[in-house]
């Protein structure tokens, strides 16, 4: 799970004010925020940007692969 | 750029996307459209199979044929279209509720317009029919009162869901 919702609401910004921000609609929004749509790169860039971060932070999952 | 920008206009008519057009709809649009035209196509070349060994029958039935399987595609295409913009989301419009009654009286307005072009085209068809196949002189078309109820009623009617489907939009 991405980590945009977390930090829109940090921000105290809305689906709306961010779709407004990155030039997208807010279902769009609704869907990365969900994990049921992977973003173009660009799109990504300016997610981070408009949430004032980068992309590891906001997208960036670590996977455990711990040896048994 | 000015072509793109008249596809998107296009894009944007025909499947009722009044918010942006962004990469997800733009992507699931793509999608759809790929779909449609390997089936279209598929039905294209079927039909014209079909037509052509009823011609080697009858020529009217291979007529009949094809206008009435066109209709029906037609049809089909128009309902599995809005089927899909509704289904993804596509069409859906945020709007704050200051702005609500606003937008409710410009889909009513909209609604309106759609009911009375239907009526009148609905109408307007009747006419020419009747003149075209002699059946009524055109005076007597335009006053008949049948004419005159089926397109009321299928304006109000078309008016009426175009409203509903309208307000569907809203979240």
């Amino acid at each position: 799970m991405n980590r945009v919702r977390e930090y829109r609401k940090d921000l105290n910004f809305t689906q709306m004010d961010l779709a407004q921000l990155v030039g997208v609609a807010r279902q769009t929004i609704n869907l990365i925020e969900n994990d049921n749509y992977n973003p173009s790169l660009a799109l990504c860039i300016n997610i981070a940007r408009a949430l004032d971060t980068d992309l590891n932070t906001l997208f960036w999952e670590e996977i455990n692969h711990e040896k048994q | 750029m000015k072509n793109n920008k008249r596809a998107n206009f296009l894009i944007k008519r025909f499947h009722g996307i009044e918010d942006v057009l962004d990469e997800y709809k733009e992507s699931q649009v793509n999608r759809f459209g790929n779909i449609a035209f390997i089936t279209l196509l598929s039905y294209l070349v079927l039909s014209t199979f079909i037509a052509y060994l009823i011609y080697l029958i009858s020529l009217k039935w291979a007529f009949i044929f094809i206008i009435t399987s066109n209709t029906l595609l037609w049809f089909i295409s128009l309902c599995v279209g809005a089927w899909f913009v509704r289904l993804k989301q596509l069409d859906q419009l945020g709007v704050q509720s200051d702005d609500l009654p606003s937008v409710k009286q410009r889909y009513l307005k909209r609604a309106w317009g759609a009911g009375i072009g239907l009526g009148i085209g609905i109408y307007a068809l009747n006419i020419i029919l009747d003149v075209i196949t002699g059946a009524r002189p055109f005076y007597a078309s335009i006053g008949n009162v049948s004419y005159i109820i089926t397109a009321l009623f299928v304006g109000v009617v078309f008016g009426g869901c175009t409203y509903y489907w309208y307000l569907r939009k809203l979240k």
